[in-house]
């Protein structure tokens, strides 16, 4: 499974369980995550991946799973 | 002379700052104030030639931009009232306040044209602005009837000779949660939105010097002082995202970086700044104001933020959308280890009247308990489309044996006078309760549960919590022969709510909990549901 799939089955399952949300969707923009939601998926980067976004990242990385999985490639030294 | 108008008093202050300084940018765009002033213009033509003028709504549905600002004093330009949905909220919502308002305009931005078309079924605005490219508008397939016209288009045209705006002309209209299952408006005129605007600039000796954050959405009330006492004095504004307002380190880093002087939000996005490390990290020496408000501030974090900023004013704003703010407190240089009581909600704003009243309607003083109501310029003119309700809460001054002349507003809010003269915030009367800042009638919230088809009864439950203030939860009761599943109970309420407003949890109950006189046991339900938050925590 890729970081993408991961996130977006996570952020699916257990954030937004109403419609679910695809990988290049704008997470906080479209209204579908909320501050909670936000914390609920970086508690399940740091827990699966050992990455801390919430003080390295910039504001683009938490856009979407896309980006957010870019980030998390980028934490780790892998090439994004 | 003074200005007459929130659009009036951007104008002056960009008379006198140079046109290439920068009023306004966010993080991917900026606008200088001779921008600002010939791009509102432009919209205002535009607006002004499809017919739109004084006491007209436009809706603003639209990205919290730099052009989403133009958007707004365009519309104040041309003598309207600026309406602004929430881009987060599900586009029915925003269709029930586009027809609770019955929008003369409607200015969108490129995220808002996939929901745009089904938006505007039925809606006949004079005149449709759109932020998008012309190949998108053209893709999105809006109503053939439309009168569309692009942005760029719009704030390119020349200004023209527009009406005089009144200070008693429609200036905005905030949708707040509303009890009885729709949201309501809160109308404020120019001369309530100078009001209060002058006392934040006066009290808080705001300069061109200023830099200001807007943290807060242009549907809620705190972007009022944002928008006009910054713009109005010829400061710079930065416009902050819905994402960037959650990122805490990044926001210490933004107010360092921007060499931000005043600072404007709720409480909870403090605390989590505080809890990121960064405040104390950072001292934020270039900060000279911070204000909250829309919630309580727990006070331990409070005595925190104190101490990490001794040189910074801290300013607990208080009111409701209806007064903008009434009351106003400066926390005091320290704030005592044993306190745990919440800070003062303060006196009463310099050009503001407030006082107490019992059940008896009889004025109380010091020590006792009672609703705070307010009077002064300030106030909202009413609730738009609902006399009745605007007629129940702005009433004459109800003090007895008093001559005072003019309306005043019921809070709802409990408080009562210390013997130091200001009030301490007890409570709501009501089921109004604020989440992460955002106000929520649980009214609105049952009401939307109560409207699915499977659903008997429904009772939105606000367990209160230290960081965002309450989550909210929902108990149900499903009609005969059903079994509702909760995640799609919070689907449905995700169509119609917007997300801090939707039930975290939902469960499923064979009855309501009843009180021994047979109306709904809501402490019972708290406390049941604040017993299986506890367990979840414990696990």
């Amino acid at each position: 499974m890729s970081i993408e799939n991961d996130l977006t089955e996570f952020i699916s399952r257990d954030v937004v369980p109403e419609g679910g949300v695809t990988e290049t969707e704008l997470l906080i923009s479209s209204g579908k995550v909320d501050s909670l939601g936000l914390l609920q998926i970086l508690g399940f980067i740091e827990q699966q991946y050992g990455v801390t976004l919430l003080t390295s990242g910039s504001p683009k990385d938490f856009e979407s799973v896309q980006s957010l999985a870019s980030a998390i490639r980028k934490a780790r030294g892998e090439s994004a | 002379m003074k200005a007459q108008s929130l659009w009036g008093l951007v104008r002056d202050a960009a008379g006198r700052v140079p046109s290439s300084k920068t009023a306004i940018w966010n993080a991917d765009a900026s606008c200088t104030y001779g921008e600002l002033i010939s791009r509102a213009q432009g919209i205002a033509a535009s607006l002004h030639e499809a017919g739109v003028g004084r006491g007209d709504r436009v809706g603003i549905w639209m990205d919290k931009t730099p052009n989403c600002v133009q958007a707004i004093l365009g519309t104040m330009a041309a003598g309207a009232a600026y309406v602004p949905l929430d881009p987060r909220a599900p586009w029915r919502r925003c269709r029930t306040i586009a027809e609770d308002c019955g929008f003369a305009a409607i200015i969108a931005d490129q995220p808002r044209l996939a929901s745009l078309g089904e938006f505007l079924q039925g809606l006949s605005p004079r005149k449709v602005i759109v932020e998008a490219a012309e190949d998108a508008i053209t893709a999105a397939h809006l109503p053939p009837d439309l009168a569309l016209e692009s942005f760029a288009s719009a704030v390119a045209r020349k200004s023209v000779p527009l009406p005089e705006v009144h200070p008693e002309d429609l200036a905005y209209i905030l949708y707040t949660s509303g009890s009885t299952g729709t949201p309501k408006g809160v109308i404020h005129t120019h001369l309530s939105g100078l009001a209060f605007t002058n006392w934040v600039q006066d009290r808080f000796a705001i300069t061109p010097d200023d830099i200001f954050s807007s943290h807060a959405p242009f549907h809620f009330d705190l972007s009022i002082s944002d928008l006009y006492a910054s713009l109005g004095s010829g400061a710079s504004l930065r416009l902050i995202s819905s994402l960037e307002g959650m990122l805490a380190a990044h926001l210490v880093k933004l107010i360092t970086e921007t060499k931000m002087t005043v600072w404007y939000s709720v409480p909870s996005i403090l605390v989590s700044m505080l809890n990121a490390g960064e405040i104390e990290k950072q001292g934020l020496p270039t900060l000279r104001i911070l204000f909250f408000a829309g919630e309580v501030f727990p006070t331990p974090q409070l005595r925190r933020l104190r101490r990490a900023l001794p040189n910074v004013g801290l300013f607990n704003l208080f009111g409701p959308t209806e007064t903008n703010v009434c009351t106003y407190y400066e926390v005091p240089p320290t704030i005592p280890e044993d306190r745990t009581a919440p800070i003062s909600i303060g006196k009463a704003c310099e050009h503001m009247e407030t006082f107490v009243l019992n059940d008896a309607g009889e004025v109380v003083g010091e020590g006792a308990e009672g609703v705070l109501w307010a009077k002064g310029g300030n106030l909202m003119s009413g609730y738009w489309n609902d006399p009745k309700r605007t007629a129940a809460t702005l009433v004459p001054d109800p003090r007895k044996d008093s001559n005072a002349n003019g309306l005043a507003y019921c809070t709802g809010d409990f408080v009562k006078l210390q013997p130091d003269g200001n009030y301490e915030f007890l409570g709501r009367r009501d089921h109004m309760v604020k989440s992460r800042g955002f106000r929520i009638e649980l009214g609105e919230i049952e009401s939307v549960l109560s409207g699915h088809p499977e659903i008997l009864e429904a009772i939105a439950v606000p367990v209160p919590d230290p960081e965002v203030g309450n989550r909210i939860v929902a108990s149900v009761v499903a009609r005969a022969g059903q079994k509702p599943d909760p995640n799609q109970l919070r689907a449905h309420c995700s169509r119609f709510l917007p997300t801090y407003m939707v039930p975290e949890q939902i469960e499923i109950r064979e009855s309501m909990a009843l009180t021994s006189t047979g109306k709904t046991d809501r402490q019972l339900l708290l406390r049941e549901w604040q017993s299986r938050v506890a367990t979840a925590a414990a696990k």
